[in-house]
């Protein structure tokens, strides 16, 4: 299993859900009586958290210990550190699981260690997800022929996109070529890509994205509805891989048209398109699809949330993304990037700042100053040294461009 | 210093200088004549010799110390007989500004060798593109050789050139410094896999290469992506001009694409007939789409021969190399190991990508935001060549006539330019021509070139290894040039220490 992201809803409902459909899919691997777990990162949402998820993930995976199931996993780009301090090292050092990426570095090269799941006489070996897939760089010093090189069952678990599988939707996801895997193992573990899928590619057979167990925002909630795990079998050299769905809470979208909608027609409009649809359990979406003869903000989202939890939803989540109001035009231009909308707004609004003195045209003044702001603080940079370095950045080019003194009186007054 | 010689006599179309004794001058070497602080730059397209003394007599001393042994000599030897250098002026440069010639330099005028300091006024492009050195005769001058890179690249060239005389190296030399550069993406179709360096010195080693190399192959090495198209990203028209086919076959093509969209390949070859295609037809087609895409039925399933396609991955491989190239990457397509037909449309489908997708930027007004973008194609004849073209308008075709528009440009090469329609020719805005020993390839070079080198064609004939002529709209004369060894140039930028990778989200024991 992959991107459990256990923690990770801010309504405490769907965190909980998250929860037990992890619980749920340790209970069916404890009835199928499985050797060992694989986990390809994201088991948490980040690397620290609560106590309340940490403590009902640890009881689990303490269940599986005593059933003498191992759990292997690597770190993904949620729950990683890069200052090592992360809850599944705490849980390693408490025996409830174990991660597969140690190594060692020769000459440049990263020899993987891995681990012996002495049962089944099987060697695991990974290498975690970081953000930004900055793991690229791992595996760009990867020896794979030591690797390919060993001898016996041999796994990988890997949390990064792979280029070839991707499909259309994953299209802009930072991805990795399949060739910095090593060949010839009986099965690749992935995560990160939160839809299911198997693929072979050449020498990479088995290589399955098993998908989240729970989805892990609306539009997952939308697509995939549910998530689930697999459940895999190797034996005579042949392996077996079946899909165990989980589904704690349905998942049911209910459309609502609107027509150039009175707000106060929305809730009308709601219990017409309900019908006979059942409830009870569930997490319900409402997605509103059209012109709004007013305001957003003046739908009463909270009636028709209670409205649908008397029918016995869950919990009920809206959708307005699609909603046209006067309030904002459609942009027809479609082409338009989120770069020439902020050249657009900054050269509308430019007369009202005035650069006496400055060196550059104010538009393209705004805009490289908005970049050098906008810089994202690197993985491992220290908070202060971030803090420094754009204040510094920030003050070098104000005083380029001859505007330091401007600022300084603005300050002043 | 250095006189080689005194004008003497001669017109526009060749000023004749006697060569000062004991001097050699080449052919194709750059000479000067100055006049207070300007000067004539020229150059040697022939020599002959001159003598005061009557051929008869000639041919009597000749025959004299031939059959006789004799110790007769002409008296002041050297001031009888002499060397004539025909010169052609090429450019006058007064005050660090250039243009061509449009009056003779002075009578007598005494003649130099060119040295650096003379061609001080080329400058460096904003958007450079580096050529080589220019070269004097077989002489090398200190100074680089820079065109505008947009302009040359946007505008097509052509890289002529016999067998082994350095076309490889200098497309490596070209690209290598590209790298360098963000204004072009660059589409590399490599059908010999020798651009990259996957077992020798290539494009791989330069300093930003992990930044500015994408390299496909179906047979990827580590870290590579592998060239693998899902069936349902081909479109009909990238078989059009490149696959042999029939109207009934194009008409059965379209017939399935427009009601089955992006299925219309795996429905060719699922149908069992169609009641508007002629059974005929189908089973012709799929034995073309057995032998392009290696897809065929077994058992009632769709099978796939090779890795080339897939209806499970590469699902997003155009749309990826059509963004790296927006980022002014260098995408090189390995396409060694596939058969030609293919290895062109594949060059074509993702040739079609990026000029579909620039079309639209151009007609959204956001073109000026993108780099260019160059096509590299070897053996350009097999998709610009004249029997080609015939059949079928292709999309090389469209882009060398088109392309410009839309800031794409193709890079030619071959050894046969006769081959490829005067028209396209002529839209070659800029040609590298190295050594030609064909007389009717030298003719087509000369007669489509952007400067009249009508004089050169024995100089081309006579070009060496790495010696190259270059014509361009975009420059003012032709430029003789010396390409650099690529070797040499990797080996110097092995001292450039690359960053040390760092291994994160590994627990190093």
């Amino acid at each position: 299993m992959a991107d459990l992201h256990l923690g990770g809803w801010r309504e405490d409902t769907l965190r909980e859900v998250g929860i037990k459909a992890f619980e749920k899919a340790i209970d069916i691997s404890i009835d199928e009586n499985v050797d060992f777990i694989l986990i390809s990162g994201d088991l948490f949402d980040s690397s620290n958290p609560t106590i309340d998820v940490m403590a009902r993930a640890a009881k689990k995976l303490y269940e599986l210990k005593l059933k003498g199931i191992i759990v292997y996993v690597i770190e993904g780009s949620h729950d990683f550190s890069p200052t090592g301090r992360t809850i599944l090292k705490v849980f390693q050092e408490a025996g409830l699981l174990k991660r597969v990426t140690s190594g060692e570095e020769k000459e440049g090269k990263l020899t993987l260690k891995g681990v012996l799941n002495e049962k089944t006489k099987t060697n695991i070996y990974g290498i975690p997800g970081l953000r930004g897939s900055l793991e690229k760089a791992t595996y760009n010093s990867l020896n794979r022929d030591e690797l390919e090189k060993q001898e016996g069952k041999k796994i990988f678990l890997f949390h990064s996109a792979i280029e070839e599988f991707k499909s259309n939707d994953f299209y802009h996801m930072e991805s990795m070529p399949i060739s910095f895997l090593p060949k010839g193992f009986i099965y690749y573990a992935g995560g990160h890509i939160h839809e299911r899928g198997e693929f072979e590619l050449g020498e990479y057979k088995n290589v399955v994205f098993p998908g989240a167990l729970f989805p892990n925002n609306i539009d997952e909630l939308l697509s995939f509805r549910g998530g689930g795990f697999y459940l895999v079998e190797h034996s005579d050299g042949l392996l077996n891989k079946t899909y165990i769905p989980i589904t704690i809470a349905p998942v049911v979208l209910l459309e609502v048209k609107l027509e150039c909608t009175n707000p106060i027609n929305i809730e009308e409009k709601v219990r017409n398109s309900l019908d006979k649809t059942c409830l009870k359990d569930s997490i319900v979406i409402v997605k509103f699809k059209g012109k709004l003869d007013g305001n957003i903000s003046d739908i009463n989202f909270k009636k028709i949330s209670l409205f649908l939890e008397d029918k016995g939803a869950l919990l009920v989540k809206r959708d307005t993304r699609d909603i046209k109001t006067k309030e904002f035009k459609e942009i027809k231009n479609s082409s338009m990037t989120k770069e020439k909308l902020e050249e657009e707004v900054i050269t509308r609004h430019k007369d009202q700042i005035l650069l006496k003195e400055c060196r550059m045209e104010t538009v393209s003044f705004v805009k490289s100053f908005m970049n050098l702001l906008s810089r994202e603080k690197k993985e491992g940079e220290k908070k202060e040294d971030y803090t420094n370095s754009v204040l510094n950045d920030s003050i070098e080019y104000l005083s380029k461009n001859n505007l330091l003194e401007d600022f300084n009186e603005t300050s002043n007054t | 210093m250095d006189i080689v010689g005194k004008i003497v006599s001669g017109d526009f179309s060749g000023i004749i200088i006697r060569q000062k004794t004991g001097i050699d001058v080449e052919l194709g070497e750059l000479l000067v004549t100055r006049e207070c602080n300007d000067y004539f730059i020229m150059q040697v397209f022939d020599v002959s010799y001159g003598s005061q003394i009557p051929e008869r007599i000639r041919s009597l001393a000749a025959g004299l110390k031939l059959e006789e042994e004799s110790n007769l000599s002409f008296l002041e030897n050297e001031l009888s007989n002499f060397i004539l250098i025909i010169l052609k002026p090429i450019l006058f440069v007064s005050r660090n500004k250039y243009h061509l010639p449009k009056r003779l330099p002075k009578f007598f005028a005494a003649v130099e060798r060119i040295n650096e300091e003379d061609l001080k006024f080329l400058e460096k492009p904003n958007t450079p593109l580096y050529f080589g050195q220019i070269r004097s005769g077989s002489r090398i001058l200190n100074i680089d050789v820079f065109l505008n890179g947009e302009d040359v690249l946007t505008h097509h060239m052509l890289i002529s050139a016999s067998t082994g005389k350095g076309k490889s190296n200098l497309v490596k030399v070209l690209t290598y410094n590209l790298l360098n550069e963000s204004y072009a993406g660059l589409l590399i179709i490599d059908p010999h896999d020798e651009y990259y360096g996957r077992t020798k010195k290539g494009l791989k080693d330069h300093p930003n290469a992990i930044s500015k190399i994408v390299y496909y192959s179906i047979n990827p090495p580590p870290g590579a992506n592998t060239l693998i198209l899902d069936l349902r990203t081909i479109k009909p028209w990238h078989l059009t001009g490149i696959v042999p086919l029939t109207e009934a076959q194009i008409e059965c093509i379209y017939l399935f694409y427009n009601r089955d969209k992006e299925n219309w390949i795996e429905n060719i070859v699922l149908a069992e007939k169609d009641d508007n295609v002629s059974i005929v037809t189908l089973d012709v087609l799929k034995r073309k789409f057995n032998n392009i895409f290696g897809i065929s039925l077994e058992n009632g399933q769709l099978s796939f021969r090779n890795n080339l396609f897939s209806n499970t991955s590469g699902s997003t491989t155009i749309k990826n190399v059509v963004e790296y190239l927006e980022k002014g990457k260098t995408v090189i397509l390995d396409t060694s190991k596939l058969g030609g037909e293919v290895e062109l449309m594949i060059g074509g489908i993702f040739a079609e990508g990026v000029f579909s997708k620039y079309r639209d930027l151009s007609f959204k007004g956001h073109l000026n935001e993108k780099p260019c973008i160059s096509i590299i194609i070897e053996e350009a004849p097999r998709v610009l060549g004249k029997d080609v073209l015939d059949k079928g308008i292709n999309i090389f075709g469209t882009i060398a006539r088109e392309g410009r528009k839309f800031r794409i440009g193709l890079v030619a090469i071959t050894q046969l330019p006769s081959l490829i329609p005067k028209e396209i020719l002529a839209n070659m805005n800029t040609k590298i021509i190295m050594g030609t020993e064909m007389s009717n390839e030298r003719s087509a070079l000369i007669n489509s070139s952007p400067q009249d080198i009508s004089e050169e064609s024995r100089n081309i004939a006579s070009l060496d290894i790495g010696e190259a002529l270059l014509t361009s709209t975009f420059s003012k004369i032709a430029i003789p040039l010396k390409v650099p060894d690529f070797g040499k140039i990797i080996k110097t930028n092995e001292k450039i220490i690359k960053d040390k990778t760092v291994i994160r989200g590994v627990d190093l024991e």
